[in-house]
């Protein structure tokens, strides 16, 4: 199909499908693409009969024909594509100018980490049907009825990488502008903009009546051509019988007036039949498509958030271990839980996009970039700047990346071009240029200028749009380069006004060497947003620069009647006079029995100022767990009780570790015993699990979490890997306990001195027997208290 | 929050009521207003006639068939009944493991008062649907996949001829585990007498198990 026919006049593609079938008598829950084989009739007169409506496009019978539901029947995905394309082929023999889409739909699978599904398996899901129906010879593929982005975009890589066909994608919102999955329009539309599909927009779900703010906000924000193909109106069921409640000249009426607002693209889903769309063809034919003109604006987006870059955006800067020793610590013991709770920490300080990065010499930063992005990705909203000097790991994280991100970054050298503006260009990123090049960073702004040019024009010159490119003019040190501070600023300033892209500055970096590098931050920040800084890369928890920006917004009007500000600031004395009150004090002991943290790390930084954290660990922390411990077996206080405490007793242990990491020698002494802890294959429960963590942790143990659905190959690795000799697997459901048996099974297999406990919802003892298991803990104390037998043992 | 909500969130964290202070009260408390805030409580369900063929329960013109003698003796007196399934979306499921990487504490409890809510909100679809029963007709026991011999692999078959995934969100795993994770799916027959709907430990597959049962209590299903 030639792209050129999209943009000139109204189109029409075919309605529903689904739907006729089941009037045809395709039976509730029956495999719909079956009809193909033993209907084949049914299903080309229902094409023939589109075709006549009026429909330039008429799609095929494979919705699900993918590798999940054909599972059941007798064919292969290839077989069903053929088959299915061959009766389209056949129906429009008399209608040469008409099109053949391939259709798929959703898989009904939920990607990790919600479900159990991984991106690389759901793009070779995806492969399996493109390259069918490319080779049966389809004309374009539609993807519709999508609710996850991330799963749609698995399905735009498939398509893209092993086909040449136009690709058309359209999901399904609810009333409230979003999809079941919480995917926005904003997202789809830059997600979907940026990975470069032919024409984009919503199907199902509703009818044209709800749908008809969703897609005026459709028209009004995407640059490419719009498709709607609605329901026909909203299902009521009657008599076990499903209807709906729109007439073919309602219908026909909401599709002309979607014409009017510009769609290109017009059909129906479910309910409407041939009727509907002669109707709405004739309709829509009485007026002409104008293309709807709509301003280029800079955005990123997750899943569910789309930041634009029209105000200030601050982009927080503690995912990177560069200078951060308790980052560090955790990355090379591999505690995503430490990486997720900073990214918490930074969106609840206000921070409006996420940087992350996972550079250590002594890691692994590919495949850990890609875990760092999937993780954080999986629980917060923020999008994400995907922060690299290595290729690969950039090109592996934008890859499984939920969204449209920004890459940090490329710079002016001719490799790094090279290698970088491919990656952002395929996977639909933003991209961040840094002003250095073969020569290093240059002194002079205009020599800034000119890096920056080079790589605009290079972005540029292959398909990146200058709406996605941002430049960071470098910031140096004050102290070191004092002179240079101010070409940073002027540099910042010739690059607004001269190329007209945004501007990305890492500020802190300005402070280093100097004393109270706050008050630096704070004025080289206030300094470079008046130059025309639009994103700063710093720390969001450092107050004073969130207010400099606070009150930067009130003076340059953007911040409308200071509303932000009057809520952010109005209420500060009274919290000021409400930490005043809190100062009554308590033991460390009594903290932690009562669970109280914020206590507890505060009676651990006076007890810092006479004793050793080893000191506070061996006397007071340990004593006060052994007796919370023993209160709970004793029916004393209860597992809330026991949860609370060792949260205490955790952010504790947080504020000593600082003090150790500090001083390496500690490390050796306080050498904890390692142990595994997964959730075994199959089951996606885990909440049991993470309470014997946080128990655990407190006695002594470092817990390598592996997570839920963990493959028994996985638990091998880890073993061998961290050299561990106490496993503890989980299970909740009773067809999840043979899983924990086969990897069970496989650690006996391959190593005769690792110990087993099992616990979780249907565990028994016999249960444990019958898996083989070494012990069989009925909750979280029961484990500690095994593990710490099996160790005294070892000793 | 309901005396009775309070009562069952208290018992799936291991809290006896009497011993709770005002604090884990609170707790639950905006557990429960968090959960208000941020599910999307979904239902649907489709009244479908059945059949029996010996222990083997048959749904007309649809592709569902289910093999269980308990399900079979849960219709005996039924001729048709309603399939349904509910779920508060994928938020719920989102925050309860944001609350996990904070504070455990926090995460149990906003687990269970999720289990607690997406009872009620079954319950209360069940209430709807019961408004449409015609003089005569009663409603058995609500009985899902994976209760007494009903296979969870039914799970499967069930979610498609409800078109969960499209009309509610609701999808299985390849171990036929309900995301999100807050779900129910439920059968509940038409019968034309009055039926035991109260469930009992003896039909449950936990009750070897069961951590209420040890101490003395009922999950309170």
């Amino acid at each position: 199909m030639d792209c050129n026919i999209l943009g000139n006049t109204h189109l029409y593609f075919d309605g529903a499908m689904g739907t006729v079938l089941q009037n045809r008598g395709l039976k509730l829950g029956e495999v719909p693409e079956m009809f193909n084989i033993t209907h084949s009739e049914v299903i080309e007169e229902i094409h023939r009969s589109y075709l006549l409506a009026g429909s330039n496009f008429i799609s095929t019978n494979t919705f699900g024909a993918n590798r999940y539901k054909l599972e059941h029947t007798d064919y292969t995905v290839e077989e069903m594509i053929m088959k299915a394309v061959g009766i389209a082929k056949k129906a429009k023999e008399d209608f040469p100018n008409a099109y053949i889409a391939l259709d798929i739909g959703s898989t009904g699978k939920m990607l990790e980490p919600v479900g159990d599904i991984t991106f690389d398996e759901l793009y070779d899901v995806f492969k399996e049907q493109v390259i069918a129906g490319e080779k049966a010879g389809c004309d374009v593929i539609l993807f519709e009825t999508f609710t996850d982005i991330y799963e749609l975009k698995a399905g735009i890589l498939a398509a893209k990488e092993n086909t040449k066909l136009p690709i058309f994608a359209t999901m399904s919102f609810e009333e409230n502008g979003r999809t079941f999955f919480g995917t926005s329009i904003e997202s789809m539309i830059l997600t979907l903009e940026g990975l470069g599909v032919d024409a984009l927009g919503v199907n199902c779900s509703l009818g044209p009546k709800q749908l008809k703010s969703i897609v005026e906000k459709i028209v009004q924000t995407a640059h490419i051509p719009v498709m709607v193909q609605p329901n026909a109106g909203l299902p009521i069921m009657e008599e076990g019988k499903m209807h709906y409640d729109i007439t073919s000249n309602e219908f026909a009426e909401y599709g002309l007036e979607f014409a009017k607002m510009g769609v290109l693209i017009l059909g129906g889903c479910c309910g409407t039949t041939p009727d509907y769309i002669a109707k709405m063809v004739e309709q829509v034919k009485t007026s002409t498509y104008i293309k709807p003109n709509i301003p280029k604006r800079t955005g990123i987006c997750s899943a569910s958030q789309a930041v634009y870059f029209d105000d200030t955006v601050v982009i927080g800067e503690r995912l990177n271990p560069t200078g951060k020793k308790m980052l560090q610590a955790a990355l090379r013991r591999e505690d995503m839980d430490y990486v997720l709770r900073e990214a918490i920490k930074q969106q609840e300080q206000g921070a409006h996009v996420l940087d992350v990065n996972m550079g250590l010499p002594d890691i692994d930063e590919v495949s850990m970039l890609k875990r760092a992005v999937m993780e954080v990705q999986g629980v917060i909203n923020l999008p994400l700047q995907i922060d690299s000097s290595n290729t690969e790991a950039l090109e592996k994280a934008c890859r499984i990346y939920n969204g449209k991100p920004l890459i940090n970054s490329v710079n002016g050298k001719a490799s790094s071009l090279e290698a970088i503006l491919p990656i952002a260009k395929k996977y639909g990123a933003c991209i961040l240029g840094l002003t250095l090049d073969e020569r290093g960073i240059p002194e002079t702004a205009e020599e800034r200028l000119e890096v920056a040019k080079k790589i605009v024009n290079a972005a540029l010159e292959i398909g990146i749009a200058k709406e996605n490119i941002f430049i960071d003019c470098l910031v140096v040190t004050a102290s070191a380069q004092q002179e240079l501070v101010k070409e940073t600023l002027k540099a910042v300033r010739l690059v607004k006004e001269e190329l007209g892209v945004k501007t990305v500055l890492g500020v802190s970096n300005v402070s280093f060497g100097l004393p109270n590098r706050p008050i630096i931050n704070k004025t080289m920040l206030t300094a470079a947003l008046m130059q025309g800084l639009d994103a700063p890369i710093m720390n969001p928890g450092d107050t004073g620069m969130m207010e400099a920006i606070a009150a930067f917004r009130v003076l340059m009007g953007k911040d409308v009647n200071s509303k932000n500000y009057i809520e952010k600031y109005s209420n500060v004395e009274t919290t000021e006079v409400k930490t005043a009150q809190n100062g009554g004090r308590m033991s460390i002991e009594e903290a932690i029995r009562k669970g109280l943290k914020e206590e507890a790390r505060e009676e651990v930084n006076i007890l810092l100022e006479s004793k050793s954290a080893l000191e506070i660990i061996e006397k007071h922390i340990v004593p006060a767990l052994d007796e919370v411990g023993k209160l709970y077996e004793a029916q004393k206080i209860f597992l809330p009780q026991l949860i609370k405490s060792a949260e205490s007793a955790k952010s504790a242990f947080e504020r000593l570790q600082k003090e150790m990491v500090a001083d390496a020698n500690n490390n050796e002494k306080t050498s904890k015993t390692k142990v595994i802890l997964a959730t075994v294959y199959g089951d996606i429960h885990d909440i049991g699990k993470n309470i014997v963590k946080v128990i655990m942790e407190n006695y002594n143990f470092e817990v390598v979490d592996l997570g839920k659905d963990v493959p028994t190959e996985k638990v091998i690795e880890a073993i061998e890997k961290w050299d561990i000799k106490i496993v503890g697997l989980s299970a909740l459901m009773t067809t999840t306990v043979a899983s924990m048996k086969e990897t069970i099974e496989a650690i006996r297999k391959n190593f005769n001195d690792v110990k087993v406990i099992v616990g979780g919802a249907v565990l028994t003892e016999e249960l444990a027997q019958y898996v083989e298991a070494d012990f069989y803990a009925n909750d979280a104390m029961e484990t500690v208290r095994i593990a710490t037998d099996l160790v005294e043992n070892q000793k | 929050m309901t005396h009775i909500m309070l009562k069952d969130a208290l018992r799936y964290i291991g809290m006896p009521m009497e011993q709770a202070n005002k604090e884990i009260i609170r707790k639950v408390e905006e557990a429960y207003e968090l959960i208000e805030h941020i599910a999307k409580p979904k239902a649907i369900s489709h009244k479908l006639n059945i059949s029996l063929n010996g222990d083997e329960v048959i749904f007309e013109n649809t592709a569902l068939k289910v093999e269980s003698s308990d399900l079979a003796r849960l219709l005996r007196n039924a001729k048709s009944c309603y399939i349904m399934a509910v779920t508060l979306g994928q938020e719920v499921d989102r925050q309860i493991g944001i609350k996990q990487r904070l504070d455990m504490l926090d995460a149990m409890i906003l687990d269970s008062c999720a289990s607690v809510f997406i009872d009620k909100v079954c319950d209360e679809h069940e209430q709807e649907l019961m408004k449409s029963l015609k003089e005569g007709e009663f409603f058995t026991m609500r009985f899902s996949p994976g209760y007494g011999n009903v296979p969870l692999k039914a799970q499967r078959p069930f979610l498609n001829v409800l078109q969960t995934e499209k009309k509610i969100g609701l999808t299985l795993t390849r171990t036929n585990m309900l995301v999100p994770t807050k779900s129910i799916t439920a059968i509940v027959g038409i019968s034309n007498q009055k039926e035991k709907r109260q469930k009992s430990c003896g039909t449950c597959n936990l009750v070897k198990t069961c951590s209420y049962r040890k101490r003395g209590d009922s999950c309170g299903l």
